[in-house]
């Protein structure tokens, strides 16, 4: 909706001319870095859907329980793990047990988080919870460990507490892409967040922290701190404390030190085991798939949808079904590397089955396949 | 199902599923053309991306319940600009009370989504906009970034037109200085 020029720019104006491009170019870059989730119109549906008449029973068993909502919003992790774990994300079908069964959800909070599948609670799709971005590391390391971003439906608190959603979901969510991992120790969790200066989170996390793949720490620090980044884009770098103390390490491997590439966003955050954001080109992967996400159930015309930082923007897709090559194909992002562009493009009459797609990049040097995302998903 | 109900848009008995059936057309033809875009606006009103898919989403959600009376994909589309609009003023004075509590962390200063790259000459600007007063930042923003004319920012904010000018003009007199130091 903003590529065509205004159709009202100041007649003779001159001098606004400049300043007017001007903040035309950065609306429009701010816009490129938004990227909106690919889900947006299941969620829709399924809140349209929710708006039918038996939807009151629900809000008033979330009301009724609102008390303990704290209480509640543990035992709603536990489900949301099950759910990712049984990898169908089925929300229609969870909506309508919710509104079956108000009465359990009321009584959700004393559900503790270890026994969560007695009840599929309507956890994804509830008014009090929100998505929340969270990044992954990529197990292929393909060619170097890079970062991933995948949505999460977390409960929001009334306090608004967007860093402290965003960590606990990183930290209590698997990936839903089998390709995708966290090094993070299981049972760590956060004990709290605080931003200092401005632009500074300081994070405590549990002592389950303190032991990971060495390997893995440079990474999983970025992973951490990109998490909190889309939760508060103004946060630039992450001071980490484990069981409340200061550390300057992690799993071995010094904090701060990869800093020194130099983001421009950085230059003032120079403490001991302060970490700063690397560019996204270089920690980021170079081709994401974003939509549609992975186990997604779609109609025999989908929208393939995603990011890209590679040369000249062109992303290279295979579908693929039963382990053969159904099609291939190009696409371009709408800019070229070192940015980071948008691409998508649409399959149209696929049969009900089980597909993959893949994207990547094809190298300039050889031509083989870099940078590769690939997602699971079923035509109904 | 939806087929099936539009190829039969003649037949009185089906009426009220028809006008159901149109209502979830409106609403993907609306998604596929303008979700991002009203996404983004959106996010850079609030300075948060989740708040603001979903108060997009739930506009969406009111645009369907009121398919009945708009009818039409233009009026549509004004009705979720306006609502988007105003559901993002409340999101924010709602941020604003809550910030005073703490120890909520708050991401008050927006700026969607973090991009190294040039990141801080982007933020720069952006902070500058969210100084502004409301009606000038919106109009600006529905303006060099929605690409509106005139008359539809004065419909979207429900102002007249000639506000509309003076809000635009005020707010990239006050953006000149950072809109020039950083070329």
């Amino acid at each position: 909706m903003s590529d065509r020029t205004g159709p009202f720019e100041p007649d003779g104006a001159s001098a606004d001319d400049d300043a007017a491009r001007h903040l035309r170019e950065v609306l429009a870059r701010e816009a490129r870095a938004i990227t909106p989730s690919a889900d947006g119109l299941a969620m829709i549906r399924e809140k349209i859907r929710a708006q039918r008449p038996r939807r009151r029973n629900w809000v008033r068993a979330f009301q009724i329980g609102g008390a303990g909502l704290a209480t509640a919003a543990v035992a709603i992790i536990g489900v949301a793990i099950a759910q990712n774990k049984s990898g169908t994300p089925n929300h229609p079908a969870a909506t309508a047990a919710a509104a079956s069964s108000p009465t359990t959800a009321a009584s959700a909070p004393v559900v503790p988080p270890a026994t969560p599948a007695v009840s599929p609670a309507p956890v994804s799709s509830g008014p009090s919870s929100y998505p929340v971005w969270v990044y992954y590391v990529d197990k292929r390391k393909d060619p170097q460990q890079l970062l991933f971003r995948e949505r999460a439906i977390w409960p929001s608190s009334p306090q608004h507490t967007f860093v402290k959603d965003a960590v606990d979901a990183m930290l209590a969510t698997p990936a839903q892409d089998p390709d995708y991992t966290s090094y993070w120790p299981a049972g760590t969790t956060l004990l709290s967040a605080n931003i200092v200066n401005g632009t500074t989170a300081v994070v405590n996390l549990s002592s389950e922290a303190s032991h990971g793949p060495a390997n893995e720490a440079a990474i999983s620090a970025q992973q951490l701190l990109y998490t909190i980044i889309a939760a508060a884009p103004k946060i630039d770098a992450l001071q980490l404390q484990i069981a409340g103390v200061p550390v300057t390490s992690l799993w071995g491997t010094p904090l701060g030190e990869t800093a020194s590439s130099g983001a421009p966003a950085s230059a003032s955050a120079t403490a001991p085991g302060t970490v700063t954001a690397l560019p996204a080109w270089q920690v980021w992967g170079h081709v994401w798939i974003t939509q549609p996400t992975e186990n997604a159930t779609v109609a025999s015309s989908v929208v393939i949808a995603g990011e890209a930082s590679v040369f000249e923007g062109t992303v290279t897709w295979q579908l693929r079904s039963n382990g053969g090559v159904l099609k291939t194909g190009s696409v371009n992002a709408d800019v070229g590397a070192p940015d980071r562009g948008l691409w998508s493009f649409t399959l149209d009459g696929l049969a009900p089955g089980q597909y993959a797609i893949r994207a990547y990049e094809t190298s300039a040097k050889d031509g083989s396949v870099t940078f590769l995302d690939d997602k699971t998903f079923t035509v109904s | 199902m939806t087929a099936a109900l539009l190829s039969r848009p003649g037949s009185r008995t089906l009426l009220g599923q028809f006008e159901t059936a149109t209502a979830d057309e409106a609403v993907v033809e609306l998604y596929r053309a303008h979700y991002a875009g009203l996404v983004r606006l959106s996010a850079m009103l609030v300075g948060d991306v989740g708040t603001a898919e979903e108060l997009v989403q739930d506009a969406f959600v009111a645009m369907h319940g009121s398919w009945g009376r708009l009818r039409d994909p233009e009026k549509a589309l004004a009705y979720l600009r306006q609502a988007i609009v105003n559901r993002s003023r409340s999101a924010l004075r709602h941020r604003a009370v809550v910030a005073k509590y703490p120890p909520a962390p708050p991401p008050d200063v927006p700026s969607a989504e973090h991009f190294a790259v040039a990141a801080t000459e982007r933020d720069q600007i952006m902070r500058a906009i969210h100084a502004l007063p409301r009606r000038q930042r919106e109009t600006l923003l529905l303006r060099y970034y929605s690409d509106l004319s005139e008359a539809q920012i004065a419909d979207t904010l429900g102002i007249s037109q000639g506000a509309v000018k003076s809000h635009a003009s005020r707010g990239l007199a006050a953006l000149r200085t950072v809109l020039e130091i950083t070329p």
